[in-house]
């Protein structure tokens, strides 16, 4: 019997040395990890699911007694603005997130595959604006919009996340550029192709994965952004969900359970993109071409 | 041609929304621009910003938290997504599962994750304030009101959001490691430490050096956890350079001051990157 086991795990063994010998370990660290990972989305799930009156019951337990949806429908009744928010927020995040794509495809592109004068001091710049800390450029951002009567926008709260998530959706794509083979694009040359259409018929078509992967990062940074939405925007017409919740915690009565309804609201859409295109992300994080 | 047209849209964007405002940011560090005192024109001072900014009472202490926040986060994050990333990378039922899960933190917006805890850490009706006080007898009420609870609840919320980012790019570096050579080190009688030490460590070690990197870069950066969750108090012990110089520039409309900060911690960052990125440039050009 013992015997069995031991040869079982020692052949399911042969290609993971790392934790050889210890198998209950690997499962010991998934269950506390997805404990520690999973917990708040619990917590915040459960606590939406609770009457005012249970919330205020001090033997508060994990799971709620009397598990209701009276939260989202105070919520959905309670604060007519939120449709006109949840417009805003779905509007600003698709627009912005969709100019990210074309404008960082085309750019990294270009210095993927060709050279020009200035290319090495460009990527360089592109580097440093993904890097450095985003409030340096948001205190002159808003003195300029400011003066030019542009703050309180939505349209342009999208253009500026355009531009935020443009260095770092660039220098993701140029890493997946470099490895596409140049052949085929020289093969579409020869059969009388123009660079664009090289560029949307050969170079569009193979990278679907990879922007997809890109849309899934600026997706989440646009959704979940709360300094530079709440710098940006003033008037509650033109609110984000972030923001949003704001309205809910009042200075005398926070209404928690609402809170926590939004809450869910707000990160379930992220978290089905996310399950669902998680492997691109990955893939490309990782620099392959994996399909 | 078609390169221009290529690059231009990107570069107009990036160049008006962070070039010209970085630029601009260096101008408005050496003058005493206050939106509160717009009327009044703003004049150059020369770099009484920057004396400013280092007599301010709390100058100290928000370097010396800035630099711990730093250290403790970038720590926290890299170890966490180091262990999490071997486990992921061994066999086990329902590791693609837990693969999906881990990376879960990384998708929920900063703003929900922090109302989530402040309710949880309640006092009144927290389901892990309840857990803390009846299990562990912390009184869950000083992890906003004293110093050191804040400090480790604002890192401790910032290395859960963000090690899931390390954890992928180890699990990635990891996958390249040749499996021969965890036979041949077993062959030679290496124990599963000595193997990490003698075989995996070496070659994950350029992405972790990038990782550690990344990480800093993003602790300097991030302060809207800090902001959501103590303001950067109490006592300015949770009190990030990226909190004050918000708190400076859209709290107190000190622009000029708030401008002065940015510079520093631009300059800082600069210095941080400026290898790293030389480094793979050379890789790009190649």
């Amino acid at each position: 019997m013992n015997h069995t086991l031991l040869s079982k795990s020692a052949r399911s063994d042969r290609h993971n040395p790392t934790f050889k010998r210890i198998r209950v370990l690997p499962y010991f660290t998934a269950v506390a990890l997805c404990i520690i990972v999973l917990t708040p989305f619990i917590i915040m799930v459960s606590y939406s699911l609770r009457s005012n009156a249970e919330l205020y019951n001090f033997n508060i337990s994990l799971f709620p007694q009397n598990p209701t949806l009276e939260s989202y429908r105070a919520l959905w009744t309670q604060n007519p603005h939120l449709k006109r928010i949840v417009v805003n927020t779905i509007s600003v995040t698709i627009l912005s997130t969709a100019l990210t794509l074309v404008f960082s495809t085309m750019m990294g592109y270009a210095i993927a595959r060709f050279r020009f004068a200035g290319r090495k001091p460009l990527w360089f710049i592109l580097a440093m604006t993904q890097s450095i800390p985003w409030i340096i450029a948001l205190i002159p951002l808003y003195m300029t919009l400011s003066s030019l009567k542009l703050l309180d926008d939505t349209g342009i709260l999208a253009l500026v996340y355009t531009a935020c998530f443009i260095p770092v959706a660039t220098w993701l794509l140029v890493g997946f550029f470099k490895k596409i083979p140049s052949e085929l694009e020289e093969a579409a040359r020869i059969d009388g192709c123009s660079q664009w259409g090289v560029f949307l018929r050969i170079i569009i078509p193979l990278s679907t994965n990879a922007m997809c992967a890109v849309g899934l990062t600026t997706f989440i940074g646009c959704w979940g952004d709360y300094i530079t939405a709440s710098t940006l925007l003033k008037s509650k017409g033109n609110w984000t969900l972030t923001i949003g919740i704001m309205f809910l915690q009042g200075s005398f009565n926070t209404e928690w359970t609402q809170i926590m309804a939004l809450g869910t609201l707000i990160t379930v859409p992220v978290v089905v993109l996310f399950l669902w295109l998680e492997r691109y992300l990955v893939n490309l994080m990782a620099g392959g071409i994996k399909e | 041609m078609f390169i221009l047209e290529l690059l231009l849209p990107g570069m107009l964007f990036t160049g008006f929304c962070i070039v010209f405002p970085i630029a601009k940011s260096f101008v408005m560090s050496v003058t005493n621009w206050d939106l509160l005192r717009s009327a009044e024109g703003h004049g150059f001072v020369g770099l009484q910003n920057f004396k400013d900014f280092f007599t301010l009472s709390h100058a100290a202490k928000t370097i010396k938290v800035s630099l711990a926040f730093a250290v403790v986060t970038v720590a926290g994050t890299i170890l966490s997504g180091l262990l999490t990333a071997l486990l992921l990378n061994t066999r086990f039922t329902g590791r693609t599962f837990v693969r999906g899960v881990v990376m879960l933190p990384w998708a929920i917006p900063g703003f929900v994750a922090c109302r989530v805890f402040l309710l949880a850490l309640n006092p009144d009706y927290g389901m892990l304030s309840h857990l803390l006080g009846n299990v562990f007898h912390v009184d869950s009420a000083t992890f906003l009101s004293q110093e050191l609870p804040a400090f480790i609840l604002v890192t401790s919320i910032h290395v859960w959001k963000f090690f899931p980012f390390v954890t992928v790019m180890l699990l990635a570096a990891l996958s390249t490691v040749p499996k021969t050579l965890y036979e041949a080190a077993a062959l030679d009688g290496a124990g599963n430490v000595r193997q990490f030490f003698s075989v995996t460590l070496p070659i994950i070690s350029p992405t972790l050096t990038t990782l550690v990197i990344m990480e800093a870069m993003r602790s300097l950066r991030t302060f809207d956890l800090v902001y959501l969750i103590t303001m950067g108090g109490p006592n300015y012990a949770t009190n990030v350079i990226g909190n004050d110089i918000y708190h400076n520039a859209f709290r107190l409309f000190k622009m000029g001051l708030a401008s002065a900060q940015g510079v520093v911690l631009f300059l800082v960052c600069m210095l941080l990157v400026i290898p790293y990125f030389k480094r793979e440039g050379r890789e790009l050009m190649s």
